[in-house]
C-alpha cells in the first residue's frame, strides 16, 4: 500500500491544487441543489460528498442554459473537465482511449509503414480529432439502439471522463478498481480483466491485495497518468509498433516490471510475447490467403456479389478491422472468430501472463478454427460453383467460354491482389487463351 | 469494299417506289425485302405489287427493321417525354408494346438479335434542370434499363439545351451493336457545361471516359475494324480511338467508308453526291440505297456491297473480355486474327 500512497498521493495534491486554481469563484450551488435533491438525488448526494463540492459548481460544468442541458445540447464531456485537469486530458487525448469513437478508422499510427503525413487526411494539425464522421463499418451495420448501447457505451471513453469515473463522483477508489476496466476490456474480444483476473497477477491482488498483486493501472496507468497505451508495442488490431516506438514503449513496460521484477526476467517475457504475436499472425496469413483464393474463384456463398454492399467497400472483400459478422459466408464467420477473438486470447493471455487464455482459449483455437477454415474451404471447393446470372447470360451455360472467362477473372483478381506476378499473369493467360474456341 | 471508289451512284437512274410525308421516316430491312413508310401513319409497302398495309395513324420518331428482317421496332411520342415502343412482324401483326420515359434518341439491334434503344429526359424546373439519359434493352418479356447519365442543371443551361437536346446527346453503337459511344453532359456549378465522350461495352456494364469536349453540337461515325470513332463536331472534326494502344497498328487497316453528311454522300473523303441538305439516305446491303427527298422516296443502285456484319460469339464475347480488362486490345486483335 505504501508504494501505491507514493504514486498517488502527489497526483491528488497537484490535482486539487488545478481544481482551486481553477475554480477561484464559483457561484453558489443552491439553486440547483434545491429541485435537483428531488429530481436526482443520488447525483447531488454524490457531488456533495466529493471534492468538486467546496470548489466545481454545478455551472461550472453544466453551465447556466437549463433548456440546453435539457435538450442535451450541453454535454459535460473530456473538454470540460479538461479545463481544470490538463494533464490528464492531455495525456487522455493521445492515448488509445482519446480515439475510443474511432477505433473503426483504422488509425496507422502504430503500423511500421506509417507514413505520418496521412495523419491530415482525417485530423487537424496537432488534434487526435477526427475531421470526417464515423467510418467504423461494424458500428454502421447495426440499428441506433445497438449503436448506442453496445457501441458506444464503451467507446465514448474518447469524449467522456465518466465512462471511468462516473458522472459526480471523485473518489478515486472507483477508478484504482479493475472492475471500471473490466465493464469494456472483457469478453470474448479482448478479456483482458479475466486474464487478468485468473493470472498469478490477479489472484495474488485477490489474496493480498495492491501490495502483492499489480492492477490494470497501475501497469498501464503508471502513477496516475491517463496514457493507457503507455508501454505498449502493439496497436488495437495487433500489428506491432514501428521499431522506434516499439523501444521506447517496451522500455517503458520493462521499467513498470522492474518494481517486482528483474530486468532480465521482464525482458524475456515480454519477448516471449512478441514472438508468440508473429506465430499467431503467421496462422492468420495462411487462413486470409485461404479466403482470399475462394473469393477470387467467386466460391464463397453468399457470393461477394449476392450479399448486401459493405457500408465502406461495397462489394469487396474485407478481412481487416473493418470485417463484419453479419452478411458473410461461414468461412468468413469462421475467420472472424480467429481473428477478433483467437487471436486477441493468444497474443494478450501471454502479455498478461496467463497460461490458460494463451494456450487453451487463444492458440488451440486459433489452430483449430484454421482446420475448420480449411475444410470449409475444400467443402466449398468440392461443389459446382454458384451460377452467377450476369456471367451465365453472357457466354452460356457450360460453353468454353465461360470456363475459360472464369479462369481469367481469377488470374486477374490473384494478379490485382498482389498473389502472382506479372510473369506468371502473363504465362498462365497466354495458356488458357491458346483453348479459346473459333465459335 | 474495298478498292476503286463507286462512280455508278449518279449513273445509274434512281427508280421512285412512293410519297411519303416530306419529314416523314422510312426504313428498309438490310436486304430490302420489307419497307414501311410515314405517310399519315405507319404503311407497310410490298415493292412487287405497290400494295400498302396501314400499321399506325401516327408517324413514328425512330424506324428499325432487325437483322433477319422479321421483326420491325417503331418508336412513337406520346407526350413530351414519354414514347409507346412497338413491334411488328414483317407481315404487320402486332407482336409486342411496351412505353418508354424519354424521348428516343437512337434504336438498333444487334447481330445478335437485341433491340436496343436510347432515349432522355429533361426535366426542367425553375431552379434548374435534370437531364436523365438512359439505354434499354427490349425484347417481349421484359425491359431492362440502365442509367447512362443523370445530370442537374443549371437554370440557363437548361433553358439553352431544351431545344436543341438530340444535337448535343449523340449515341452511336458498334456495327455489332454490343458497344457505344455516348455523351455525357456535365454542368458543374462554377465551370461552363462540357460533354464527356463516354464508351461503354453494354452487356459488360462496363464503361469509361473517351475525353472532354465543349458543349455543342456533335456527329459520331464508327470505324471498324480499326476501332475508332469520327467526331463530327461544331469546332473540329477528329478521329477518336477507343483502344489508343493498338490505334498505331490498326491505322493500315483502314477502309473507306460511306457517309451521308447534309445531303451529301462521301466514300471515304470522296464526294459520290449531293442530294440536297434535305434529303435522308438508307444503304442496304446490295449495293442498293434508298433516298428521300422532297416527299418521294426512291430506290438507287450502284454502291460497292458492304460485307454483312454477322454475329460471332467468339468475337462478341472476345469484345466484352476486352472491355472488362481480361484481355488487352492486342491480344483481342490476335485471337480475333488466328486462324484454326
Amino acid at each position: 500500500m505504501s508504494c501505491l500512497l507514493r504514486l498517488f498521493v502527489p497526483f491528488c495534491l497537484s490535482l486539487g491544487f488545478a481544481i482551486t486554481f481553477c475554480f477561484a469563484t464559483t457561484a453558489a450551488a443552491e439553486d440547483c441543489v434545491e429541485c435537483h435533491k428531488k429530481e436526482t438525488a443520488a447525483a447531488v448526494e454524490q457531488w456533495q460528498a466529493s471534492s468538486h463540492a467546496s470548489t466545481v459548481d454545478c455551472s461550472d460544468c453544466h453551465g447556466s442554459d437549463h433548456e440546453a442541458i435539457l435538450k442535451g445540447d450541453a454535454p459535460v464531456d473530456a473538454k470540460v473537465c479538461g479545463r481544470c485537469h490538463e494533464d490528464a486530458y492531455r495525456q487522455h487525448i493521445s492515448s488509445k482511449h482519446g480515439m475510443g469513437l474511432h477505433s473503426g478508422w483504422g488509425c496507422t499510427r502504430n503500423l511500421v509503414s506509417r507514413d505520418p503525413r496521412e495523419c491530415r487526411f482525417c485530423h487537424e494539425e496537432g488534434s487526435t480529432q477526427p475531421k470526417t464522421n464515423v467510418q467504423c463499418a461494424r458500428f454502421l451495420a447495426q440499428t441506433s439502439e445497438m449503436e448506442a448501447l453496445g457501441c458506444n457505451r464503451c467507446h465514448q471513453v474518447e469524449n467522456s471522463c465518466a465512462s471511468c469515473h462516473t458522472n459526480h463522483i471523485t473518489d478515486l477508489a472507483t477508478v484504482r478498481s479493475p472492475g471500471t476496466c473490466a465493464t469494456c476490456h472483457m469478453g470474448p474480444d479482448h478479456p483482458q480483466w479475466e486474464m487478468w483476473q485468473t493470472s498469478r497477477h490477479g489472484v495474488l491482488f485477490e489474496a493480498m491485495g495492491e501490495t502483492a498483486g499489480p492492477t490494470c493501472q497501475r501497469c498501464h496507468m503508471p502513477n496516475g497518468s491517463h496514457d493507457v497505451s503507455y508501454g505498449i508495442t502493439m496497436s488495437p488490431a495487433m500489428v506491432q509498433s514501428s521499431s522506434e516506438r516499439f523501444a521506447t514503449s517496451r522500455e517503458e513496460m520493462v521499467a513498470i516490471c522492474m518494481q517486482c521484477h528483474a530486468r532480465s526476467f521482464a525482458e524475456r517475457e515480454l519477448k516471449s510475447g512478441d514472438v508468440i504475436l508473429a506465430q499467431s499472425q503467421k496462422l492468420i496469413r495462411e487462413a486470409e490467403a485461404v479466403i482470399r483464393d475462394l473469393a477470387d474463384r467467386n466460391l464463397l456463398v453468399p457470393s461477394l456479389q449476392n450479399r448486401p454492399e459493405h457500408p465502406l467497400r461495397g462489394q469487396d472483400l474485407v478481412l481487416d478491422g473493418q470485417m463484419l459478422y453479419e452478411d458473410i459466408s461461414h468461412i468468413e464467420r469462421l475467420f472472424f472468430k480467429m481473428k477478433k477473438y483467437a487471436l486477441a486470447k493468444t497474443v494478450k493471455g501471454a502479455f498478461h501472463q496467463n497460461p490458460a487464455y494463451t494456450h487453451w482459449y487463444g492458440n488451440a483455437e486459433l489452430k483449430m478454427t484454421l482446420v475448420d477454415i480449411k475444410a470449409e474451404a475444400a467443402r466449398l471447393q468440392s461443389r459446382p460453383a454458384p451460377v452467377d446470372e450476369k456471367s451465365a447470360s453472357k457466354a452460356g451455360e457450360g460453353s468454353l467460354f465461360r470456363s475459360i472467362q472464369e479462369e481469367l477473372q481469377i488470374l486477374k483478381r490473384k494478379r490485382d491482389r498482389g498473389a502472382i506476378d506479372a510473369e506468371e499473369y502473363s504465362q498462365s493467360k497466354q495458356e488458357l487463351l491458346e483453348r479459346v474456341p473459333e465459335e | 469494299m474495298v478498292g476503286s471508289p463507286p462512280q455508278a451512284v449518279n449513273e445509274i437512274p434512281l427508280v421512285r417506289i412512293a410519297d411519303i410525308d416530306p419529314a416523314g421516316l422510312f426504313a428498309a430491312d438490310q436486304d430490302g425485302r420489307n419497307l414501311v413508310i410515314s405517310r399519315g401513319g405507319l404503311h407497310l409497302l410490298d415493292l412487287k405489287s405497290g400494295s400498302k398495309q396501314k400499321l399506325s395513324s401516327e408517324s413514328p420518331v425512330a424506324l428499325v427493321w432487325s437483322l433477319d428482317g422479321l421483326v420491325l421496332a417503331a418508336a412513337f411520342p406520346i407526350t413530351d417525354y414519354e414514347t409507346r415502343l412497338t413491334l411488328y412482324s414483317s407481315q404487320g401483326s402486332l407482336l409486342h408494346e411496351t412505353l418508354l420515359p424519354v424521348v428516343v434518341s437512337q434504336m438498333i439491334w444487334s447481330v445478335r438479335g437485341d433491340l436496343l434503344v436510347t432515349g432522355f429526359a429533361l426535366k426542367t424546373y425553375s431552379f434548374g434542370g435534370n437531364l436523365r439519359q438512359v439505354l434499354y434493352r427490349v425484347d417481349t418479356e421484359k425491359v431492362v434499363e440502365r442509367v447512362l447519365a443523370d445530370t442537374s442543371l443549371k437554370p440557363a443551361t437548361a433553358k439553352t439545351l431544351a431545344p436543341i437536346m438530340q444535337s448535343v446527346q449523340p449515341v452511336i453503337f458498334s456495327p455489332h451493336g454490343d458497344e457505344l459511344v455516348f455523351v455525357k453532359l456535365h454542368d458543374p456549378p462554377a465551370f461552363s457545361p462540357y460533354l464527356q465522350l463516354r464508351y461503354m461495352n453494354w452487356e459488360s456494364g462496363e464503361e469509361r471516359s473517351l475525353g472532354k469536349i465543349p458543349l455543342q453540337s456533335l456527329r459520331f461515325f464508327w470505324r471498324e475494324p480499326a476501332a475508332s470513332v469520327d467526331v463530327m463536331a461544331q469546332t473540329e472534326n477528329f478521329s477518336l480511338p477507343l483502344w489508343s494502344s493498338v490505334d498505331v497498328s490498326v491505322e493500315k487497316l483502314r477502309i473507306p467508308l460511306y457517309r451521308f453528311v447534309k445531303g451529301r454522300l462521301y466514300y471515304g473523303e470522296k464526294l459520290l453526291a449531293d442530294w440536297g441538305g434535305e434529303a435522308r439516305l438508307q444503304i442496304l446491303a446490295n449495293g442498293r440505297y434508298l433516298l428521300a427527298q422532297k416527299g418521294r422516296l426512291y430506290l438507287g443502285d450502284g454502291l460497292q456491297s458492304a460485307p454483312r456484319v454477322v454475329y460471332s460469339k467468339k468475337a462478341w464475347t472476345l469484345r466484352r473480355w476486352r472491355f472488362e480488362g481480361l484481355i488487352t486490345p492486342d491480344e483481342y486483335l490476335n485471337l480475333s486474327e488466328r486462324k484454326p
